[in-house]
């Protein structure tokens, strides 16, 4: 041990250690009232044991009978329907009636199958405005295909103008 | 013996024995206070955490297993929540009441007690700027005269660790006493735990 750390260790072990003095020992009185704290906290304790357990116990019972009421409250299983049947739930009329000339008027092709005659009778009705809006999309760019003119076509420049 | 005996009122004290528990409490009471008042240094401390320490080990001694001393394991259990309160509270260095009102000695002078006093806050202040765990195993060590090896099984750390604690925390409080001392405004603002 060097003598720097002998110095040090006295240094701190006479305020730490012997500086404390009777400090470390406990009065009578105080030791008593202590043991008495610590012992009546412990009776304290047990005799509140049961009351926790009991209501530990309420709440696990409550919370068990809630989970018991939502599975025999709660609803069957719906049937699940395949998207086959939901399709023929909603296209089954159409087809009838296709079948039985009420959409075309036309009486029903020998060999053709009802769908045939229902894909016919909305076509027929799209027809028109499908054919109107191509037309629509097609107007504008017939609109800007200028054919350039004046200084720019003759020095065979074009004029390139983009669509807006 | 001790040792043998203080299982023995454990034993008996989880079989529900309310006599030996009330033993249990007597054999231990001393020490363990005397622990808590040389980590606190103040009584009404030292008090809660003695019976803090009882309420965590009635609480599982059901689960207790005899190994080692029982009283290390009530000393690890008071130490740690005094750590638990190092960690959680503003650390305060004011000098406890048992250093300041030491009667004067027939040698002393005025003068000699004042600079004892001075003296002894300095250190207390250094110390209490220390972490908590180094200053734990200060304070068990010269304090407690815990070997490294009991403060290691207490801190729950390998004993060489306990003597990086001891070399780095005997410098530190020695340099920064020496400075304190040199400055009374320091050591007033040591003392009342505000910041350098």
């Amino acid at each position: 041990m060097t003598a720097e750390r002998q110095a040090t260790d006295e240094d701190l072990r006479e305020p730490l250690f012997d500086g404390l003095g009777d400090g470390a020992a406990m009065d009578p009185a105080r030791r008593a009232a202590l043991l008495e704290r610590v012992v009546s906290a412990r009776a304290a304790a047990m005799r509140r044991r049961p009351r926790i357990l009991y209501l530990s116990g309420g709440v696990l019972a409550a919370a068990a009978a809630a989970v018991l009421a939502v599975l025999v409250l709660w609803p069957e299983d719906r049937v699940s329907i395949p998207p086959t049947e939901i399709f023929a739930y909603l296209l089954g009329p159409l087809t009838e009636m296709a079948a039985a000339g009420a959409i075309t008027g036309a009486p029903p092709q020998e060999n053709g199958l009802p769908t045939d005659a229902v894909v016919e009778a909305f076509w027929s009705d799209l027809e028109g405005p499908v054919a109107i809006g191509m037309d629509a999309l097609e107007a504008p760019r017939a609109l800007v295909s200028v054919e350039p003119t004046g200084p720019e076509a003759s020095a065979n420049h074009p004029v390139v103008r983009k669509e807006k | 013996m001790a040792q043998a005996l203080a299982w023995d009122i454990v034993r008996r004290a989880t079989r529900g024995d309310a006599s030996a528990r009330r033993e249990l409490v007597q054999a231990t009471l001393d020490d363990l206070w005397r622990l808590a008042m040389r980590l606190t240094r103040r009584e009404d401390d030292a008090d809660e955490v003695v019976q803090e320490t009882y309420a965590r080990v009635f609480g599982a001694i059901d689960r207790l297993q005899p190994t080692g001393r029982f009283e290390g394991y009530l000393a690890r259990i008071a130490t740690n929540l005094v750590l638990e309160r190092w960690r959680r509270d503003r650390p305060t260095a004011q000098l406890p009441e048992s250093l300041t009102s030491a009667a004067l000695e027939p040698w002393q002078t005025v003068a000699d007690a004042e600079d004892d006093r001075r003296r002894l806050a300095a250190v207390w202040a250094a110390i209490h700027e220390l972490e908590p765990q180094p200053r734990a195993a200060v304070l068990l060590f010269y304090a407690q005269n815990e070997s490294c090896d009991a403060i290691g099984r207490i801190l729950d750390a390998p004993s060489g660790t306990v003597k990086t604690w001891l070399h780095r925390s005997r410098n530190q409080v020695r340099e920064r006493a020496e400075a304190l001392l040199r400055s009374e405004p320091a050591l007033d603002r040591a003392q009342t735990g505000e910041t350098r």
